[in-house]
């Protein structure tokens, strides 16, 4: 059987129904060369239109047929371009030798001119424009489409009297259904009914793309062939594609016989370029329609197709205009939410009130969420992967899932059919309506299988012999998407791509924004850095400033120190040199008072008495200026000074002094001197005060460039940081090191409890 | 008191004085000749007037301050010396520091003498430098010289040599000079590193203070370099 049927279709759609070779003898046919004028192949009722036989004709000049005048018109009308492309009426004429009167039509194929010769009828006269016009009038206060079918139907059968006019719609698997129809009422009614995609091959839909009209006056005609039958000219069978007379498939004769129709006119009906269905039209009894009126029904039914077009796009724009809000409201949801997810599953209006269907799945980096019924996770997962693998389209439809995917026959009942829009390349992500299965009763116009007949022949194709109404299950379809439903979704689409890359704007800008500011922080910080460099600077400028004040300070405070040690020595001089010299001179005048002879002897002692005491004031006055600044210092060097000082401290103390003095005679810079001179003294008292030692250490020695003093004791040290501020050992401290300063020496002093001090003092020469 | 003429053969004894007090010359003049069998040969109130005049007189006995214009103290003293090697030097002097009598008595001269103890001593004085004696005033009688600029040499055995590396190391730097602080900082040490090798070094040579440490390097030859 499955064999049998593929044999059928095959055979069918092979079949080259536009070369039949043989025309419907209602008429006569005429090939001629156009550059010689030439007869080159004759068909049809030559005799009727043409007043000679068919044989005589092939080889014929066209003044054969033509009187004179008649060919001057064919000459003016090929030359003319465009002209011939598709049948025009050249002229009608009213004999010929005693042929009938005929409508004569010309056009151009394959570089030969093509006559058709029809009978012309006397109503050919009538103004068939305003006829037209009537109908396109009525046809378009029609309030939708479904009523703009029923007004066609109405108006074709009006004008031409057939028995049944139907309006016949090509469904998405290209059967047939008819929509609307206008019949003789004791005919049977085929309002309904639907027919199978066999029944108008493929080669026949391409001709009613390029042809508005078929007519077959009589189906039960004898074809009458072309003579010679390849064409001598182009060696080829003759294209007829645009040939009213053309002979049909005997399989579309068979066709109509089967359904009772002996005459048959077919008017396409093409909306936006695609041949959306036919007017159709049947006749028990044969029935001619002249070419005039057939003129007129093309322009009728390219009217209709744009009425029709119009009516349909009205309809959709009504439901167009309703989901563009919901889009809206979506889309300024999908907008205020941060997750495209949450905002595309828990928005208002909900996307099953966008697309009308029974669930939705919202697929996004391998998340599921959905509403209402749908496929089980793993099923969709399954199916998304298969989308991803097969569908190129943004927004894939069908109604009829389990077909095409074999895997969703085990959910058919929740998702037989699928409207899925991709939102993302790879990995995609989707956004996928699911409708259910609709156990739909079809009601076919006889069973929907040609039947193989075997005869005398071989195996041939026979249409169905009943057109009766034939009841079929259909399964496995949903109801199916709208063209507003796949206009929505892909508008919806579009919406979500564009939110996505907004997105990815605001992801972009975001990180543009967080660069800028980092840029602002950056220059902030730039400022910063600045402003301590300022402040560095400032604080630098203060810092030489206060430098510079110190300096002064230091100045004045050497300029001090060297004024005192001056007067000091001035003073010490001054007690040496004069006090010293004076009690020398007196002790000296009393002795020679004492010597002298009237010296009484009380005057003697007295004088004596004068004479000691005079010598411990002298005492008394060395003393003093040396603890004022020994002369030594000066006279005899730094080594001198310090023995003199230790040796008083020997004098004057319990404590024990150990002696490294390197020096010897050198001299070092009077400053340096005097600066170690006074350090040394103060340490020694400080050791004297505080220390509470037994022993003191004294180096004293000098390379070329440096001289260095370090005094040690055995004391009970100190820890500097718990001297009291104020302590004058903390003061002494402080003086020596300005004193250290002025010379450019430093101090350093090593302590710990119980460890001893160890004072170091540097300075250069 | 010996009568002026008890001792007719007895030599007099030629005394120049030296003194930039007019007065305190004049007074000690007047001491020396009350002796009778001193003279005063020759007087100068500078430094340079005396040395002419010890050239010219070559007395016995020059009497010299320390504190004079022009020439004085140990210059003054080895220049006499130069231009009259027989003469004796006596200082009479205000200055009392150890320092001055050590110097002089250096430069050569044969007395020191303060001059607050002039009146009753310069004669004693004479006497005892005229008599080949070397004359220090009383004063210093009680000071006892200590064995400051002497020096214990330190302990000579060979305890340096058990000292590591890094112990003798820090040795030279303090004996150097350096600090504690100072040294751990050239060693690239902490500081309490640098006590630790140097209370052990210590201990190990029996070193008590860095002034028996500086001995020992003199002694090692540390400090040369």
């Amino acid at each position: 059987m499955t064999q049998a049927v593929q044999v059928d279709i095959s055979t069918c759609e092979r079949e080259p129904i536009q070369i039949p070779g043989s025309v419907q003898p209602h008429g006569a046919l005429l090939v001629i060369d156009p550059a010689t004028l030439t007869i080159l192949q004759a068909a049809g009722d030559t005799q009727r239109f043409l007043a000679c036989t068919l044989d005589v004709l092939p080889g014929a000049h066209a003044t054969r047929v033509f009187t004179a005048d008649q060919v001057a018109r064919i000459e003016t009308h090929i030359k003319a371009p465009g002209r011939t492309d598709k049948p025009h009426q050249i002229f009608v004429r009213t004999s010929l030798g005693g042929g009938l009167p005929a409508c004569v039509t010309l056009h151009q194929i394959d570089g030969v001119l093509i006559f058709e010769f029809e009978a012309s009828m006397d109503e050919s006269q009538a103004d068939f424009i305003s006829i037209v016009q009537d109908m396109v009038r009525r046809l378009q206060s029609a309030a939708n489409p479904v009523a703009a079918c029923q007004t066609a139907a109405d108006e074709v059968r009006a004008i031409t009297g057939f028995d049944r006019v139907v309006v016949y719609r090509f469904l998405s698997d290209g059967a047939g259904v008819v929509d609307a129809e206008a019949r003789r009422d004791d005919i049977t009614s085929f309002l309904g009914l639907r027919f199978p995609a066999g029944d108008i091959p493929p080669q026949a839909r391409e001709l009613y793309l390029r042809n508005w009209i078929r007519a077959i006056p009589d189906a039960r005609y004898t074809p009458s062939p072309l003579v010679p039958h390849i064409n001598p000219r182009t060696a080829k069978p003759l294209d007829m594609s645009f040939c009213a007379l053309r002979s049909v498939s005997p399989v579309h004769l068979e066709y109509l016989a089967n359904m009772n129709v002996r005459a048959s006119m077919s008017l396409s009906l093409i909306l936006q370029g695609r041949l959306w269905g036919l007017i159709a039209c049947h006749h028990e009894a044969p029935m001619h329609l002249p070419y005039q009126r057939r003129v007129a029904l093309e322009l009728f039914t390219q009217m209709a197709s744009y009425i029709l077009e119009t009516k349909i796009a009205e309809g959709e724009l009504a439901a167009r205009v309703r989901t563009s809000g919901l889009h809206d409201d979506l889309v300024a949801s999908l907008s205020r939410e941060d997750n495209l997810v949450r905002g595309l599953t828990a928005s208002q209006p909900d996307l099953l009130k966008f697309i009308s269907a029974a669930g939705v799945v919202v697929w996004m980096d391998g998340q599921m969420s959905h509403h209402g019924e749908v496929p089980a996770r793993e099923e969709t997962a399954a199916l998304v992967k298969w989308l991803n693998e097969s569908v190129r389209d943004g927004v894939y439809h069908t109604d009829c899932l389990p077909l095409t995917y074999e895997p969703a026959k085990a959910f058919k009942s929740v998702a037989s059919g699928m409207l899925a829009l991709s939102v993302s390349r790879s990995p995609k992500d989707y956004v996928i309506w699911f409708r259910p299965e609709i156990v739909e009763t079809v009601r076919w116009a006889g069973r929907p299988e040609k039947t193989i007949e075997e005869d005398q022949k071989g195996i041939r194709l026979s249409p169905r012999k009943s057109f009766a109404a034939w009841e079929e299950q259909m399964q496995m379809h949903s109801e199916p998407w709208s063209n507003v439903d796949i206009q929505t979704a892909q508008a919806l689409r579009v919406s979500l791509l564009e939110v996505v890359l907004h997105r990815i704007d605001q992801v972009a800008r975001e990180k543009e924004l967080a660069r800028a500011r980092q840029e602002v922080l950056l220059e902030e910080l730039d400022r910063r850095i600045l402003q301590w460099e300022t402040t560095a600077r400032e604080l630098k400028i203060e810092g030489d400033r206060r430098a510079l004040i110190e300096a002064e300070l230091s100045q004045v405070l050497r300029r001090t120190v060297i004024d005192q040690e001056n007067e000091r020595r001035r003073i010490a001089r001054e007690l040496h040199d004069s006090l010293g010299q004076y009690l020398t001179i007196m002790q000296l005048e009393f002795d020679q008072i004492a010597r002298s002879e009237s010296a009484d002897p009380r005057v003697v002692k007295g004088i004596r008495n004068l004479k000691d005491l005079a010598s411990s004031v002298g005492t008394e006055i060395n003393r003093l200026a040396w603890e004022i600044r020994p002369t030594s210092l000066d006279d005899l060097g730094l080594q001198t000074a310090v023995e003199q000082l230790v040796q008083e401290w020997c004098e004057r103390s319990k404590l024990t002094f150990d002696l490294q003095l390197m020096l010897n005679d050198r001299r070092l810079p009077p400053a340096v001197e005097t600066a170690f001179y006074r350090v040394l003294q103060e340490t020694i008292n400080n050791v004297v005060k505080h220390a509470n030692a037994t022993k003191v250490g004294i180096i004293l020695e000098a390379n070329e460039n440096e001289v260095s003093l370090i005094v040690e004791d055995d004391g009970k040290g100190f820890v500097w940081d718990q001297m009291a501020e104020s302590s004058s050992s903390r003061l002494g401290l402080l003086g020596m090191r300005e004193r250290l300063a002025l010379v450019g020496g430093r101090i350093e002093i090593e302590s710990g409890h119980e460890k001893g001090t160890t004072v170091i003092v540097h300075a250069p020469i | 008191m010996l009568p002026s003429d008890a001792a007719p053969a007895a030599r007099r004894l030629q005394v120049l004085l030296a003194d930039d007090h007019p007065v305190v010359l004049a007074g000690m003049k007047a001491l020396v000749t009350a002796e009778g069998d001193i003279d005063v040969v020759g007087e100068a109130a500078d430094g340079l007037a005396a040395v002419d005049l010890a050239a010219r007189l070559k007395p016995a006995i020059a009497v010299i301050d320390i504190s004079m214009p022009g020439l004085a103290g140990k210059a003054l003293a080895i220049r006499l010396k130069e231009v009259c090697p027989d003469c004796k030097l006596l200082t009479l002097t205000v200055h009392e520091d150890h320092g001055y009598l050590k110097q002089m008595l250096e430069a050569g001269v044969s007395g020191y003498l303060l001059k607050r103890s002039a009146a009753g001593n310069l004669i004693t004085a004479l006497r005892i430098v005229d008599a080949g004696g070397i004359y220090i005033d009383p004063a210093y009688s009680t000071r006892v010289l200590s064995g400051a600029d002497v020096g214990t040499p330190p302990d000579e055995t060979d305890q340096a040599s058990q000292l590591s590396g890094r112990e003798i190391e820090v040795l030279k730097l303090l004996a150097a000079g350096h600090s504690v602080k100072a040294t751990a900082a050239a060693l690239q040490i902490a500081v309490k590193t640098a006590e630790t090798y140097k209370s052990r070094a210590f201990e190990k040579l029996g070193l008590h203070s860095r002034v028996e440490l500086i001995r020992l390097a003199l002694g090692k030859g540390w400090l040369k370099q």
